[in-house]
């Protein structure tokens, strides 16, 4: 759906060349949500803004929904950039239009009648519940709100793609939630692909299906969200279970890290470990967090008795995912 | 002191003014409107950069804007005769008021339209507007009050320069303090006409204040 290869972007800065892209390739496959994250300055937003070329990319190629954008003439490149739609971080709503009026924007500049526009806007803003607001004044909303009439307006022309600058950033953790809960349901009903970027963890842990973790210009770790949490030295997995600061180390014990997906989390399966193999276990830490719907648990433990070797067989093979350290 | 002779004298010289003001004001908003545009939009972060255009008429606008009206005034006769036949009377002087208030309002309107905030602009190219929708659907209405706010600053300044187009025999108002309320010492006409003057400027920035506040829906 969206094919980004050898993206870079240069920015002569007085006397010194900034990389903000450093042959960046990827691809977000039809009815996924692709989440770039990374810490500000790793060159998000230049990525996102490069996908409909609002930023021309130094080199490289972005194709969107089998178009080539980065070989369009003007004018074919805005009917492309009709189909492509687009959040913002600060919503960017018209402020000298109504809710209704700043939905109808886009149908407007694709040129549909007026009857067509009244129809279509109605639906839009019952999609995003804001079927009262319809007449209130971008000013009068609160921000969970105006990020609605940004999706509602960014869904107007019925694109397949939607892009999203760091759409929730500026709203409080409630607000944040639902939005992502309504990009996500938005993502199933109509099939539509999101690209997102955000520095929040978040954002990935509720809705992407798929990550890419941006840094200093390149793709340092790319993946399926659940294929990443479980592997404990993923950068995504050491964001959500971080290892904390160094665990003094009892001598004669063994730790280990161990991570619990799906049904294995659960399972009381450290009580029949001590059962079945007479050994001690402490917990020194440990958390278990919702990804993507899944419950996923690490635990850090440290473990002493005889039998320590096999009980770690065990562990691996009751199918958890254990890292001796 | 004769009221029967002043007070037609006093209203035939408000309809001149009405009609000096009136006219460059309309012509200053349709010609110095879209030079604040070119001036926005030209520019090295504009939508349509061409910063050679961008210069001269920068260059262009400053030049008209450093010329004493009065000068100006005199300099622009040829002209005035060329374009209105005469450079005599209240049609002659909407020439050279014109001329001073576009590149005065050109910059205001280029100030209101700078405010429009880069987001909207960009969001409106993420939705493949062209350039023309832009302007029109975007800039224009979001910077609306800033430019009803710039067209009561222009009508004031343009009210200030027409006393002076007296010199050209154009009559008005201000004309009328000049040359009877102070080269002939008749203050009581002085003094009407200038609190004339100060009724209609307040009325022009408490109206233009009021309708500008209105249209914002911030």
């Amino acid at each position: 759906m969206i094919q980004i290869s050898g993206l870079s972007k240069v920015f002569n800065q007085s006397r010194q060349t900034v990389w903000a892209l450093d042959h960046v390739s990827l691809h977000v496959a039809p009815g996924e949500i692709f989440g770039v994250v990374g810490p500000s300055g790793a060159g998000k937003s230049t990525l996102i803004r490069c996908v409909n070329l609002l930023e021309r990319p130094t080199a490289g190629e972005v194709i969107v929904n089998g178009q080539l954008l980065t070989s369009l003439p003007e004018a074919d490149l805005r009917r492309a950039r009709q189909q492509i739609g687009m959040i913002f971080q600060h919503f960017n709503l018209l402020s000298s239009r109504t809710v209704a009026g700043n939905v109808a924007f886009p149908l407007e500049i694709t040129g549909y009648d007026k009857r067509y526009r009244q129809e279509r806007v109605e639906e839009l803003l019952d999609l995003v519940g804001l079927t009262e607001k319809a007449h209130a004044y971008p000013a009068q909303l609160s921000g969970g709100q105006k990020q609605r009439v940004g999706i509602a307006r960014a869904l107007a022309t019925e694109p397949r793609v939607l892009l999203s600058d760091e759409a929730t950033s500026a709203l409080d953790p409630q607000t944040t939630s639902s939005i992502l809960s309504l990009l996500k349901d938005l993502n199933r009903r109509l099939g539509l692909t999101i690209l997102l970027i955000t520095h929040e963890m978040e954002v990935v842990k509720q809705i992407c299906d798929h990550v890419a973790i941006l840094n200093d210009g390149r793709i340092v770790e790319e993946g399926a969200v659940h294929d990443l949490i479980v592997d404990p030295d993923s950068r995504l997995s050491q964001a959500f279970f971080p290892r904390g600061e160094e665990v003094i180390h009892t001598p004669g014990t063994t730790s280990a890290a161990v991570t619990f997906v799906g049904k294995a989390a659960d399972r009381p399966v450290l009580a029949s470990l001590v059962r079945r193999f007479d050994i001690d276990v402490n917990i020194l830490g440990g958390s278990i967090q919702v990804i993507g719907g899944r419950r996923i648990g690490r635990l850090q433990i440290e473990l002493s008795g005889t039998q320590v070797p096999q009980a770690l067989t065990y562990l691996r093979e009751t199918g958890l995912r254990v890292e001796v350290k | 002191m004769d009221w029967s002779v002043w007070i037609p004298n006093l209203s035939h010289a408000a309809l001149e003014t009405l009609y000096m003001v009136g006219v460059s004001t309309l012509l200053t908003v349709v010609l110095g409107l879209p030079l604040g545009v070119l001036l926005v939009i030209t520019d090295r972060n504009g939508l349509k950069r061409a910063p050679a255009l961008n210069q001269v008429l920068g260059a262009v606008v400053n030049f008209a804007r450093s010329l004493p009206f009065i000068i100006l005034l005199v300099v622009v006769i040829p002209f005035t005769r060329f374009v209105v036949g005469t450079s005599i009377g209240s049609t002659a002087a909407i020439v050279p008021l014109s001329l001073a208030a576009i590149p005065f309002f050109a910059r205001v309107a280029e100030t209101g339209l700078r405010e429009v905030d880069r987001g909207l602009v960009e969001a409106a190219q993420a939705m493949g507007c062209t350039t023309w929708q832009i302007i029109r659907k975007v800039l224009l209405p979001e910077a609306l009050p800033s430019l009803i706010l710039g067209i009561a600053l222009t009508i004031i300044n343009l009210i200030g320069y027409s006393a002076m187009a007296g010199v050209i025999g154009g009559g008005g108002l201000g004309d009328v303090a000049v040359r009877y309320g102070y080269q002939r010492f008749e203050t009581a006409v002085m003094v009407v006409t200038v609190v004339l003057l100060v009724v209609v400027v307040q009325g022009i920035q408490i109206l233009g204040s009021k309708l500008a506040l209105k249209v914002s829906k911030r």
